[in-house]
């Protein structure tokens, strides 16, 4: 097999909700965002290594991680009660996937789960960094 | 000052069970300190340490095995100088080559290292997956290993945990190998059990 190369993305994703949401549409949002990008991903027949991400606000946190599309995301925690916006810090590191794949997967997955969740999202990524083509032997 | 390091590939697990294991030195009463290194310019497993107190330095944006490799040494040295703990947890990036850490802590001449311990973190839940793709470097993890510990046990089926145990000694026979979830209180590994010898 040929070796794959690890194009790490690196991104925070800004989001607001709708003022008459619930509190739990946190963990759903997110939830729901990272499969969609799972899902993505796996169509571009790359290797998830894993898409994590993690937001906080003051003693609460959100957390989600995500190995497999084929697996449940996990997601932990939430932020307190009537937080309107919220900045997830996140990563998709993929085998196989181009960083500007792994942008357009992270864009069209923000789209989908905010129409879901009736949330808007948008994305700032970090600048490319170096892709990484360790094959170790 | 000791040196613990989890190597393992990305997402087995290897933050949740630093975490674990350096509560349960800080418990104790020792100074713990801990590295992570993240290959992602933005890191997360430094963003949730810091949220939860951890004494913690970040190497971000490389591994330290290549890119980041002066990085580990000058860092150690100054975590040794500013803080003087008595153990130091190093998280490298679940994509570098743990084999190249002892290069590595060669830029570090002055430091006094008491001992070494590696931790590989195995994740049975995709290890068929990973080998068939990624063979090399899933081995170079289980390469320097002191010790196997196999994660997710309550996710993972018995034949997924029986696999994840022959693989590991296909490539390391006399290599101790436990099955633990780090997430429960009941199913968490104590450190001081997984490496008697600390002091």
């Amino acid at each position: 097999m040929p070796q794959l190369s690890l194009d790490p993305f690196a991104a925070k994703v800004y989001w607001r909700r709708e003022s008459d949401s619930p509190d739990e549409i946190w963990p759903e949002l997110i939830r729901t965002f990272v499969e969609n990008i799972a899902r993505k991903v796996q169509s571009h027949k790359a290797v998830i290594g894993h898409i994590k991400g993690f937001a906080c606000c003051g003693d609460h946190a959100l957390r989600v991680n995500c190995v497999s599309a084929a697996l449940p995301v996990d997601v932990e925690g939430n932020l307190p009660p009537g937080t309107p916006e919220m900045i997830l810090d996140m990563v998709v590191l993929a085998y196989g996937l181009a960083w500007d794949d792994a942008n357009s997967a992270v864009e069209t997955a923000i789209e989908q789960a905010g129409q879901a969740c009736n949330c808007h999202g948008r994305l700032q990524p970090s600048p490319r960094g170096h892709s990484h083509t360790h094959d170790h032997k | 000052m000791q040196l613990i390091v989890l190597t393992g590939f990305l997402g087995s697990g290897k933050t949740t069970a630093l975490l674990s294991f350096a509560r349960e030195l800080s418990g104790s009463g020792a100074k713990v300190a801990i590295i992570v290194n993240e290959i992602g310019d933005i890191g997360i497993d430094n963003l949730l340490l810091k949220q939860l107190g951890a004494n913690m330095w970040e190497l971000l944006g490389g591994c330290i095995c290549c890119t980041l490799v002066a990085d580990l040494g000058t860092t150690l040295s100054k975590i040794s100088a500013d803080y003087a703990p008595d153990y130091v947890f190093l998280e490298p990036s679940g994509a570098s080559n743990p084999g190249r850490i002892p290069d590595a802590l060669q830029y570090s001449k002055d430091l006094q290292l008491l001992r070494i311990s590696w931790l590989a973190i195995v994740d049975p839940l995709r290890l068929e997956e990973l080998v068939t793709v990624l063979e090399p470097l899933m081995e170079s993890h289980l390469r320097v290993a002191d010790i196997a510990i196999i994660t997710k046990k309550d996710e993972a089926t018995p034949e997924q945990i029986e696999a994840a145990r022959k693989w590991i000694a296909s490539l390391r026979p006399e290599l101790p190998c436990v099955a633990v979830d780090m997430k429960s209180e009941t199913g968490r590994a104590s450190l001081r059990e997984l490496i008697p010898c600390l002091s």
